[in-house]
């Protein structure tokens, strides 16, 4: 029998990794570095966990080493794209000899090895690879789980507490949250800004936006890297998270590869850009060519009155 | 002490083309030390020099960077005291470049630091500094944005984990993968460049460092192909009206 690890070390948002696994494997079991209710979340849609808990103060990435010895014998082995979970990804890999692969696309076990299809050179081809022995793989974790999905009748799922070895790391104060939580993973409704956008002082109303539209706000990699107008765990691309929205609506985002591959699964693009032969354009759904500047109060404006209310309630 | 610092003699993959077989090429690209590993190495150097410590930077890459003195010259004149260029036969994939970096460590024997570039130390898998951490059973952090020696020993750390500032307090040798914004690094001018002339390098074959690779084999590569979208094009002057028109296709397909 086949059992596929999940490491999670940023909580529950593991939901594509958990369905991922179920298409692999006969078993799904899970590490949890994190506190009782992760555990307890993904207890529910997996058929064991084991639970390393780790205290406020404690960094999950100094589980790494003791994880690694845990997950010795593993033949597959699956994480999240948070840091934490790449620490202990990593340290898995290095214990177990495992080629350490991201960005995957596809997993199939075909002849007795995995056979598994990754985006390379930084987005622009797919590399079909076989591995025979253990693999580990880093991908997006995707939605929060153990919430409405799960059996709410069921047995309350068994979860077996590990007490490992820590190595010498420590957090002495809380760390201070940058921004308002999100949760880009499952959000039916995504807005792109990317460098187009250009006035930090615009990001009023494409919350304002976000709001109406009840929508997430992620962003291209220059607009959280150079210009840190966001958070690094909010853009999108090869690089960064992958979302699959019912809407991603990208505003001033030129659509380089390496950013469309994180929107990809979306099932409705519309992108605003003035210039008409950005690669957006021709990757959307709906191509708007327009000035975000002048179109956002416009959009506003239209939203509340087709919803009859006004646009303060509508942005509520 | 040493702190080492990896960093790659690369083009950005802007500059491939991806042929419809799948063959990657890379015909007048330029390799440079990049922008993301050029904060690497420049916060590798001041610790270093709060500390000091000596700068070794370690590039582990294809036949290309070891045949080519700029690989070493260019990230010398980036500050590091001493530079090798680790050569294999092909490019290396990220657990080739970790367990390469894992040797000349053992090696040097001193090294108390590593500094990677978080995205740019491979191809881009941000995973060089989780495997490295766990080939050395050292704690490694990634997203660094600063770093100081800790008076009572060891390092203080702030990293950004999933949107959370941390201020981490690691004992003994590390292992840190540096946010590209970490900070600016220094301006290069001809004095950099030609003091980079009488600092020692060397190419060590990736083969002299007895290394074995997980089983991995490459069947084969293709271009990405985005999916096929619609493509409707709404462009009105009046922004009132572009406003309905993209209302209206919302509204139309329910995604309101
Ligand atoms: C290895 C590698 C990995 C990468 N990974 C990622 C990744 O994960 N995610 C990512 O996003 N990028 C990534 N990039 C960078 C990527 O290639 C692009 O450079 C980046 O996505 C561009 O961001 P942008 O669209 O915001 O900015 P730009 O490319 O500068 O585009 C701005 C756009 O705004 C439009 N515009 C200007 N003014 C207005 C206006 N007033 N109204 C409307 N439109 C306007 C312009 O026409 C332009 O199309 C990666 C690059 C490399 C080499």
């Amino acid at each position: 029998m086949t059992t596929a690890w999940l490491v999670a070390g940023e909580g529950p948002g593991v939901g594509a990794l958990v369905d991922l696994a179920r298409s692999l494997a006969e078993e799904v079991a899970a590490v949890v570095v994190g506190d009782d209710a992760d555990a307890r979340a993904v207890a529910r849609v997996v058929d064991r966990v084991d639970w390393v808990p780790c205290a406020a103060g404690v960094p999950a990435e100094c589980f790494a080493g003791a994880v690694a010895e845990h997950l010795a014998g593993a033949e597959l082995v699956l994480a999240g794209t948070g840091p934490a979970s790449r620490v202990l990804a990593g340290a898995v890999a290095a214990r177990t000899g495992a080629p350490v692969l991201t960005a995957v696309r596809e997993v199939v076990r075909t002849e007795g090895a995995w056979q598994i299809t990754r985006l390379v050179v930084g987005g622009i081809a797919t590399e079909r690879n076989r591995v025979p022995g253990p693999v580990v793989l880093v991908t997006e974790g995707g939605r929060r789980v153990g919430g409405e999905e799960a059996d709410s009748t069921a047995a309350e799922p068994a979860v077996q507490r590990l007490d490992l070895v820590r190595l010498p790391m420590s957090c002495p104060q809380a760390p201070v949250v940058d921004g308002e939580p999100h949760d880009l993973a499952s959000a039916a409704r995504v807005v792109g800004v990317g460098r187009g956008v250009r006035d930090p002082g615009e990001l009023e109303v494409v919350a304002e936006l976000a709001r109406a539209l009840g929508a997430e706000v992620a962003c291209s990699r220059p607009v959280a890297e150079d210009l840190g107008w966001f958070p690094k765990d909010r853009y999108l691309g090869v690089s960064g998270r992958r979302i699959s929205p019912r809407l991603y609506l990208a505003l001033g985002i030129s659509g380089q590869l390496q950013h469309m591959i994180g929107v990809r699964d979306a099932a409705m693009i519309v992108a605003v850009n003035t210039d008409r032969r950005a690669p957006v354009m021709s990757e959307a759904d709906v191509a708007v060519v327009a000035d975000v500047h002048t179109l956002l109060p416009a959009l506003l404006d239209e939203l509340g009155r087709v919803r009859g209310v006004p646009l303060a309630e509508v942005a509520r | 002490m040493t702190v080492l610092v990896g960093y790659q003699w690369a083009a950005s993959p802007k500059e491939a083309t991806v042929l419809d077989d799948g063959t990657v090429t890379w015909a007048g690209a330029n390799r440079v030390v990049s922008a993301a590993d050029r904060v690497a190495i420049e916060l590798a150097c001041r610790t270093a020099e709060a500390t000091g410590a000596r700068t070794v930077g370690v590039c582990v890459a294809g036949p290309q960077a070891g045949a080519d003195p700029r690989a070493r010259s260019s990230a010398l004149a980036c500050g590091p005291d001493e530079v090798v260029v680790v050569a294999a036969g092909r490019e290396p994939d990220t657990y080739e470049v970790a367990a390469a970096l894992a040797a000349v460590i053992g090696q040097l024997g001193d090294v108390d630091l590593v500094v990677l570039g978080d995205c740019a130390a491979d191809a881009g898998t941000r995973m060089v500094a989780p495997v490295l951490g766990g080939l050395l059973g050292w704690p490694t952090l990634t997203e660094v944005g600063e770093v100081a020696p800790d008076p009572a020993g060891g390092f203080e750390v702030v990293d950004d984990s999933r949107g959370a500032r941390r201020r981490t307090r690691v004992t003994g040798p590390a292992v840190l993968g540096v946010a590209v914004d970490a900070c600016v690094p220094r301006q290069l001018g001809l004095r950099q460049i030609l003091a980079a002339d009488s600092k020692p390098s060397r190419v060590v074959p990736a083969a002299e460092l007895g290394l074995t690779a997980p089983a991995l084999e490459v069947l084969d590569r293709a271009p990405v192909e985005l999916g096929r979208r619609r493509g409707h094009v709404i462009d009105e002057a009046d922004p009132a009206r572009t406003a309905a028109l993209l209302v209206d296709e919302l509204i139309q397909a329910g995604v309101l």
